[in-house]
């Protein structure tokens, strides 16, 4: 899975001009793990094409929201991004059954269901992280201990540069 | 262009939270790739909306409890079970009310 994303993106030009230019820099906050995880990318607002658009960026699957430079959300729904970043290697769909077994442990926990009884049929009814078998276990806990370390690491560089875009991720609500 | 609704395809389990994780469980290979996932409150229908633009109903009837979680969230875990029941390629889709 790209964690990165690190490329500037011309977009054309904007919707007065070629000269219309304006570029934001742009958190995208999706799930890794379990863990909300912001990937910062810079992105033209100002193209006159509506297929890519900032507001696209927070459509992404996977993607829980997208905040522009002044922590605005944007949740208009267009479609293009999604073709664009893949395009830069970006494919925010491809997870790991670990993914799904994490993702699962919330929506079973106090959550309720419609339909084939098919969670109970795998065995997942009462979910539960002893419930998986020891190799994905172990890699459930790897993947929660390495990006807790890295998220500390982050963090811990942030403040070591007083870097003032610091705050606190929320899934669905990024920075705050 | 509506397609046959999932359930009918195979079986088919849809699982909400009280805080809006939502995952649809699917027991065989889809047809369809899909993009993204919308609840039509005047069809009471949750959709799929496949790659090439066709709307796939689900099939299923949430009650208001689910409902109301439903809207809590922005996104869908689709997870398709095989036949031996083991999840294969995991997929999160958004999700978004349809706004007519």
């Amino acid at each position: 899975m790209v964690t990165n994303i690190d490329t500037d993106v011309e977009l054309g030009p904007g919707q007065d001009g070629p000269d219309d230019i304006v570029t934001h820099e742009v958190t995208l906050v999706r799930m890794v793990n379990g863990i909300p995880e912001a990937i910062v990318v810079s992105v033209d607002d100002s193209a006159s094409s509506p297929t890519f658009s900032v507001e696209a960026l927070g459509n992404l699957p996977g993607v829980w929201g997208a905040f522009n430079d002044d922590g605005m959300a944007r949740a208009d729904m267009k479609a293009g991004a999604t073709n664009f970043l893949e395009a830069d290697g970006f494919d925010a769909s491809e997870l790991s059954p670990v993914d799904a077994i994490t993702f699962l442990e919330d929506a079973i926990v106090d959550g309720e269901s419609v339909g084939a009884d098919l969670l109970a049929e795998a065995g997942l009814s009462s979910m539960d992280i002893n419930n998986l078998d020891a190799e994905s276990k172990a890699a459930h806990e790897a993947a929660l201990e390495a990006r807790a370390q890295e998220l500390a690491a982050s963090q811990d560089a942030k403040i070591e540069d007083n870097d003032p875009s610091l705050g606190i991720l929320q899934p669905g609500r990024g920075l705050v | 262009m509506l397609l046959n609704p999932l359930s009918q395809d195979m079986p088919v389990e849809f699982v909400v939270s009280r805080t809006g994780s939502v995952a649809i469980v699917h027991k065989g290979r889809a047809q369809h790739d899909y993009i993204w996932v919308q609840y039509d409150q005047y069809a009471d229908s949750v959709q799929l909306v496949t790659e090439d633009g066709k709307l796939q109903d689900l099939g299923l009837s949430l009650n208001d409890s689910m409902l109301r979680s439903l809207m809590k969230t922005r996104e869908v875990m689709m997870i398709e079970l095989t036949d031996n029941m083991a999840i294969r390629k995991p997929k999160l889709l958004k999700f978004s009310a349809l706004v007519h």
